[in-house]
């Protein structure tokens, strides 16, 4: 409410998704725990379409005393002031669940493709597991197992066809096939952190995505993914998975 | 690994990670850790069995071996029933490293102390669990199996 009548007065630069809610929490735990007189004040600015001018003339005098901090409360007001007058949200948290959520969405699509391309050439026992809470680094992991060599080579050459031509997503990992062959389909794969700012960047599209385990049979008994990552939510294949 | 800055994390095995910002090092009070080389003595940090491995060879590197880089060792001290014993000869990837790298936001990390993973010729692990805090320097060097059996990464 205080929000929006700021927002029509021009007093404030764009406040955005982020920052209506936080003055008005501040604001209400500030008069939870002021005192009765700053109490008044409070209740005085949350009056705002009908006093303008006071509003104005308060902030400045405010800003022009900001070399006396009186108490916390001035404190709390003068910042709330010069955020209302000032402040823009250059990034909020977490990036919309939206933006999320399509990301999520895309992954999920490439993951289960990849998936599907596997169940072709026959691989056996193919689990796609979500290990976005517990894994920074990565949102899934596909973990399948083949049988020979040859295989291996012709699933991962499938990848990564799949993976540049219809996700333009590039897979380093192994080139020679092992015992354990593991395809990176990531984003971030240069050395991570760019720079402070770029930070939050990171933490909303956590690099990327999708992390493929090709397991030779008695190699995925030994190393035992599944069980260090118990706690992952499996993803449900459309497909059959099972070909023994 | 989001909170960067001065922090210290103490693992439960006693290794403390220190990420700090570059500043100006107090001669007195700092300790300039330099590369992994010849008679370098490595703690091992997986389950195969081995406990300690000095180091023979840095596999690459002018003047030694740095964090993610690959040994060979000689197996020190081990446990007794495990995959490797005393006087073998081994390959280890290095996880932990008490020499500062880099990162390219401007911080730096550093260990307590010089942990390898011990790794097969062919690069495939012999243990199945990292114990431990792992930097993330791993994945681009194509350590991403090191990352997946690692218990915490930093």
């Amino acid at each position: 409410m205080g929000g929006a009548a700021i927002s029509s007065h021009g007093l404030a630069c764009a406040p955005r998704g982020a920052v209506p809610p936080y003055p008005r929490s501040r604001r209400a735990s500030a008069a939870a725990a002021a005192g009765h007189r700053s109490s008044h004040q409070l209740l005085l600015r949350s009056d705002l379409p009908a006093h303008p001018i006071l509003c104005r003339a308060r902030s400045q005098s405010s800003s022009s005393s900001n070399v006396n901090f009186g108490g916390g409360d001035d404190a709390d007001k003068l910042l709330e002031d010069l955020i209302k007058q000032h402040g823009e949200v250059v990034y909020s948290s977490g990036s919309s669940p939206a933006v999320e959520a399509d990301d999520d969405a895309e992954c999920l699509s490439f993951a289960v493709s990849l998936a599907k391309v596997a169940s072709e050439i026959k691989a056996a026992d193919i689990r796609v597991l979500c290990v976005k809470r517990l894994v920074y680094w990565t949102r899934f992991f596909i973990i399948l197992t083949a049988f020979s060599n040859a295989q291996i080579d012709a699933i991962s050459s499938k990848m990564r066809d799949i993976g540049e031509k219809q996700f333009s997503k590039v897979a380093s990992g192994d080139t020679k096939p092992n015992s354990w062959t593991l395809l990176d389909f990531g984003k971030f794969l240069f050395s991570d952190i760019v720079f402070p700012v770029a930070y939050l960047m990171i933490f909303c599209t956590l690099t990327g995505d999708v992390v493929v385990h090709i397991f030779l049979p008695q190699q995925r008994a030994f190393y035992n993914l599944e069980e260090f990552y118990g706690n992952a939510t499996p993803i449900e294949l459309p497909f059959d998975t099972q070909w023994q | 690994m989001g909170s960067h800055g001065n922090n210290l994390f103490g693992a439960v095995s006693s290794s403390v990670e220190a990420v700090t910002r570059p500043f100006h090092c107090d001669a007195i009070s700092q300790q300039i850790r330099t590369f992994i080389q010849m008679r370098t003595n490595l703690k091992v940090v997986d389950n195969s069995g081995a406990k300690r491995v000095m180091c023979i060879q840095a596999k690459s590197g002018k003047y030694g071996a740095k964090l993610g880089d690959t040994i060979v060792g000689s197996v020190k001290e081990a446990q007794p029933r495990g995959k490797v014993k005393k006087g073998d000869v081994v390959y280890g990837v290095v996880v932990r490293a008490a020499m500062k790298k880099g990162r390219s936001d401007g911080s730096e990390v550093q260990f307590d102390d010089n942990a390898i993973v011990l790794v097969n010729n062919k690069g495939e692990l012999i243990g199945t669990r990292v114990f431990g805090p792992v930097p993330h320097e791993l994945r681009k060097k194509k350590h991403l199996k090191i990352l997946a059996l690692a218990e915490h990464i930093v």
